[in-house]
């Protein structure tokens, strides 16, 4: 999709669960959501400038990070190195709910984006 | 506060608890050692706790944000040393011993089982402490990712 169109697409959402404006996302999303932040060159305290498709890749490149290294603890331990079990165990569990989170973020920009397409002009 | 500090912060119990569990049994295992390399009987070993210094706020936090202003004055626990008790040793008299000194006196660790029991137990009471917090949280976790389906 587009880039402006989809920013336009989300910022006009009229779903009232998902009413996310592009620049507010850091005060409507819960938790401080670490990714919103990444890339702010410009020393601003808001979200500004990024479009959801790029928070949504930042979201990504989380569950990615998180799952390598779940896993390379989990070979670690399978190789006999000094890892603790917990520590294997904590991770595995973060990399799921990071994978849960955005897949939650796809279903709700979904369900939005359907609504908008069932619109009568 | 990330979404993750509360299931680091358990995390950082865990570990301490479980080093702690370590030296625990390292103290009941030489209870009864009595030559070191470093000469004299087996020293008991304390785990020294305090709290970990908040990590450093993330890269991508520019200064001047507000994320970056307020990092988290809480991340847990570390353990900072590993200190060994100054009790006095046990002396048995025992002359016929090969570590037994001129009066016929052997001195024995200042390690009394029953007492590492109680801390083992203590330990044990504890990390299961930090995992309920942990089973908690991911809990309260999963169920507001359910929020709204």
């Amino acid at each position: 999709m587009h880039r402006y169109a989809s920013h336009q697409m989300v910022g006009r959402s009229a779903y009232a669960g998902v009413m996310i404006e592009a620049d507010k996302i850091g005060s409507v999303l819960p938790g401080r959501f670490p990714a919103l932040d990444i890339g702010q060159s410009t020393g601003t305290s808001e979200i500004g400038e990024k479009s959801f498709s790029e928070l949504l890749a930042d979201g990504i490149d989380r569950v990615q990070n998180l799952g390598e290294e779940s896993e390379q603890l989990s070979l670690d331990m399978a190789l006999g190195r000094p890892v603790e079990l917990h520590q294997a165990m904590i991770a595995a569990t973060k990399a799921q709910i990071a994978l849960e989170l955005l897949i939650q973020v796809r279903n709700k920009l979904i369900e939005a984006y359907q609504e908008i397409s069932r619109m009568q002009v | 506060m990330s979404l993750y500090s509360s299931l680091d912060i358990a995390a950082s119990g865990m570990t301490a608890q479980r080093l702690r569990m370590d030296l625990i049994a390292d103290n009941i295992a030489n209870a009864s050692t009595t030559r070191t390399p470093q000469g004299g009987p087996f020293r008991r070993h304390m785990a020294v706790f305090a709290p970990r210094q908040s990590p450093p706020p993330h890269p991508g936090y520019p200064p001047g944000s507000r994320w970056h202003d307020d990092p988290m004055p809480y991340a847990g626990v570390r353990v900072v040393g590993i200190a060994q008790d100054d009790s006095p040793f046990t002396v048995v008299h025992d002359p016929g011993h090969p570590d037994a000194n001129e009066m016929g006196d052997v001195l024995y660790p200042n390690v009394d089982p029953i007492m590492e029991m109680v801390d083992l137990i203590e330990s044990n009471r504890a990390y299961e402490a930090s995992m309920s917090v942990f089973e908690t949280t991911k809990q309260l976790l999963m169920r507001t990712l359910n929020i709204g389906r």
